[in-house]
């Protein structure tokens, strides 16, 4: 009952307009009956094409009416003539026109018009696209009606550029279009693939950065162009991959930037000829997609980093590898980028569009000297938009992860595994995915945070952490807290947690020599609990 | 208690003649049971006149229609098999069967259609994938496929449309997570990206809408929140106002639940605002716990031993051990 405002009535007035509709829906429930039994019969005639219309002109959507009418239309008797077919199929296509005036969101009807027009002979795209426009001005945010235009646009061989240019114009008419801004990114696809951001696209992105920028200097309140707008900034970052190889053991670990599957990951051997594939990569979430993967080569382990190189998309990784280099692109234009829209600040000091594309834009330039900026741009936003607090300050957690970790981030084979990490007292609500930098860690220290129950999943990467400090923070039960193989030290109170289940998480590792610690009776957590 | 009236007057329809929704029949009766058996009613229904009616809608391809006489059809097969998994009687329909139609909808691009009529969307997508994970068939299809036709529709906002270059939807997007959840897929999306265009959809109301600049709905309320949790990013929207929203929309006459404050109830909101305030922990109304993935009671998940995955869910580390032991020397 979308949009059906409920009315009040007298009960006289309802009483006749309930018998209207009975009498309506017998009606119906007769013909329907009817028709039925003649498809059954093998019936497939004009008489039947009658019925199942009139029915379908009130309601489009009872799907079984237009089987039946192709039915009708693939039946020997219209086959057997092309004169009589063609005529039906463009009495079919007056009848879903006739229908979509009514109904313009039918999703039975913008189909049938689409399996009508492929078995027309000379289907008229002319004819089609102009009713796409009609229908569009009618209500520009039709997405059956796109997805119907795009059907024509590639049927009729209009080429991307022209479609661009359609775009164009609906934008340059109305910037608040959102679906005008998505067909938009499409089409850029289709031209230039995911090349946008390469410098022999140079121009065709700056054209759109400034036909954004123009957009939302013109409305900075509506929604739509900074959606668009977050995607191409979104084109000048090329994170790095890979962050780190390990060899421990008989255990090579490999942990990347982000998720990744282990379906492109290799490792080849400097004094072996073969191709790499031969090892059973594990991911450490026991997921198809993970930040951390792990070989055990068994008595294969070699003498040191150097005998082994691991490929990853192609790309070959080692230790001994020098650092990424910095991006070479040009960076100017996200310079500007950046001086405008803290003019649009000025400008407009409760726009939160404006201070959420400062903020992004920092963290693309240079988040360590932009550090303190981003900090407070986030703070206040979660004042200016608190129905959306809680992402900016999963945001300012991770930013702030991040800088924390960022020597290590930025050297990990320089850092020393004794090394304690120090997270405490940050207003962390999340770890933010910086966690997988963590996994080599061995001691942690997350004390007077805001971490959540939801949140402790994350600690799943801290399997080399002996002393982890969770005191102070909001969480109330453990039950998503992982098991980690070498925790020797706990500390997890004060929080909201009860005895029964500190004690759960000693049973959970029963095999390890882990201590509870913080509680305010000290024996019980060490001796008690430990039966 | 006045819910409880609604859902069963409605319910109480679908046996009698209720003609001009009878094209959406059985997937009316999903989502009318679903509500009845979260707010602890199912038992008021008549288990053998559903399981009876479902039954005559199995066409002898395998695919099930909305009703008698109508065509089969993987929207209404889906909340048939949904339906069935509530009275643990997957046996009613000839099982094997239906796995065939499913079976034969998929594409070549490894995309579904909705009936042998050609239609293709994602929603088809998901409603084969939850089926067959439902029977226990998933190895039918070729998920990889599947799964590489969901990554054709994603754009660039992160969300995703009905086919290749349509426009996000907070439906459509539900449906494919839940494609990518129930095959383990799920990080082939941009988290970060869709959980800000979803949390977005937020209003000043506190109400959610389904793409920008369009009015809130209940039903988005599932969609949305439903997208999120399994993107483990469900506290990215305002909880209370939520809350709120969605009580505004409950009718105080009949309990039901309309997509706006002051419009028709119909169950089809009222199972969404339901399960959304199920979601968010709502705990003034003794509600049972909701999967965000098949929008199913968890109980029955665990009774069936479905497990599908969010990104905030690491089952294991079992198999760490010997690898954590990197250390020990």
């Amino acid at each position: 009952m979308h949009g059906r405002v409920k009315v009040r009535t007298t009960e006289e007035k309802e009483r006749i307009m309930r018998a209207e509709k009975q009498k309506k829906a017998r009606e119906f429930k007769d013909c329907y009956l009817l028709a039925m039994k003649m498809r059954k019969a093998g019936e497939l005639d004009d008489k039947l094409a009658d019925i199942t219309k009139k029915m379908l002109y009130h309601h489009p959507d009872v799907y079984t009416l237009w089987n039946v009418r192709r039915e009708i239309l693939l039946s020997d008797r219209l086959s057997s003539s092309e004169e009589l077919l063609e005529k039906a199929l463009e009495d079919e296509l007056a009848l879903t026109e006739a229908c979509l005036r009514e109904n313009p969101k039918s999703y039975c009807v913008w189909h049938q018009r689409e399996w009508v027009i492929e078995r027309i002979k000379e289907p008229n795209w002319k004819k089609e696209l102009a009713l796409c426009q009609k229908c569009l001005e009618l209500d520009e945010r039709n997405f059956h009606c796109w997805d119907y235009r795009r059907f024509v646009a590639r049927k009729a061989e209009l080429t991307p550029t022209d479609e661009l240019n359609f775009t164009t114009n609906k934008i340059e008419n109305n910037f608040s279009n959102y679906s005008s801004w998505h067909y938009r990114s499409k089409l850029l696809e289709q031209l230039h693939g995911n090349r946008l951001g390469d410098a022999a696209n140079q121009q065709v992105y700056n054209n759109e950065i400034d036909l954004v920028m123009n957009a939302t200097f013109t409305d900075p309140s509506d929604t739509s162009t900074w959606f668009y707008q977050r995607w191409l900034l979104n084109y000048w970052k090329t994170p790095p991959q890979l962050w780190c190889i390990k060899l421990h053991k008989n255990f090579i670990t490999v942990v990347f930037h982000k998720q990744v599957s282990s379906s492109s990951l290799k490792l080849l051997f400097k004094d072996k000829q073969d191709d790499g594939c031969q090892w059973s990569w594990q991911s450490a979430n026991g997921k198809m997609y993970s930040p951390i993967w792990f070989v055990d080569l068994g008595d294969l382990k070699p003498e040191n980093l150097d005998n082994f190189i691991v490929e990853f998309e192609g790309k070959s990784y080692s230790t001994s590898d020098e650092k990424t280099l910095p991006d070479s692109r040009d960076v100017s234009k996200l310079e500007e980028q950046l001086s405008n829209y803290k003019e649009l600040i000025e400008l407009e000091p409760s726009n939160k569009w404006a201070k959420l594309t400062v903020a992004q834009l920092m963290l693309d330039l240079d988040e360590n000297s932009n550090y303190s900026s981003i900090i407070s741009i986030l703070e206040e936003l979660i004042q200016v938009d608190p129905l959306r607090s809680n992402y900016y300050k999963d945001m300012l957690s991770k930013c702030k992860v991040k800088h924390k970790l960022n020597s290590i981030i930025s050297d990990p084979y320089g850092f020393d595994k004794d090394t304690a990490i120090d997270l405490s007292s940050l207003d962390l609500t999340t770890l933010g995915g910086c966690e997988s930098y963590l996994t080599f860690c061995s001691k942690i220290d997350l004390q007077c945070n805001l971490l959540s129950n939801e949140v402790l999943y994350q600690l799943y990467c801290l399997q080399q952490c002996k002393s982890l400090n969770l005191s102070q923070n909001n969480l109330t039960s453990l039950k998503s807290f992982p098991i980690l193989h070498n925790l020797e030290n706990l500390v997890l109170y004060p929080n909201e947690i009860t005895d029964l289940e500190a004690s759960d998480i000693l049973k959970k590792h029963a095999t390890k020599k882990l201590v509870i610690t913080g509680h305010s009776d000290e024996e019980l957590t060490k001796n008690e609990m430990k039966k | 208690m006045y819910l409880v009236v609604s859902i069963y007057n409605f319910c109480y329809f679908l046996f009698q003649t209720y003609i001009m929704t009878e094209h959406l029949r059985i997937s009316g009766m999903y989502w009318g049971l679903t509500a009845l058996d979260i707010t602890h009613n199912l038992h008021k229904i008549d288990k053998e006149e559903v399981l009876s009616f479902i039954k005559q809608c199995q066409h002898e391809c395998g695919g099930i229609g909305a009703s008698i006489l109508h065509d089969p059809h993987l929207l209404h097969t889906l909340s048939a098999i949904q339906i069935l998994c509530y009275y643990k009687a997957l046996d009613t329909i000839n099982v094997e069967k239906v796995v065939e139609y499913i079976k034969n909808r998929q594409k070549d691009d490894g995309s579904f259609e909705g009936d042998k009529w050609g239609e293709i969307d994602t929603r088809f997508s998901f409603c084969a994938i939850a089926s067959l994970a439902l029977l226990n068939r998933l190895n039918e299809v070729n998920i990889e496929k599947a799964v590489s036709f969901i990554k054709s529709c994603m754009n660039f906002d992160g969300g995703f449309g009905s086919k290749p270059g349509s426009e996000s939807h907070a439906g459509l997007i539900y449906c494919c997570l839940g494609t990518l959840s129930i095959t383990g897929h799920l990080h082939i999306v941009k988290a970060d990206e869709l959980g800000w265009w979803l949390a977005e959809r937020q209003l000043p109301s506190g109400g959610l809408n389904g793409r920008p600049e369009k009015l809130p709905d209940v039903c988005y309320s599932w969609w949305v929140l439903a997208s999120l949790k399994i993107l483990g990013r469900l506290n990215w929207i305002n909880t209370n106002k939520m809350i709120n929203f969605i009580l505004y929309c409950q009718d105080a006459e009949t309990g039901g639940f309309s997509d706006r404050p002051g419009d028709m109830v119909d169950p089809f909101h009222t199972l969404f605002g339901l399960s959304a305030l199920s979601l968010l922990g709502y705990t003034k109304a003794d509600l049972k716990t909701i999967n965000p993935t098949y929008c199913m009671p968890q109980y029955i998940m665990d009774e069936m031993n479905l497990k599908p995955d969010r990104l905030d869910l690491v089952e294991k580390t079992d198999h760490l051990k010997g690898w954590a032991g990197i250390e020990e020397d």
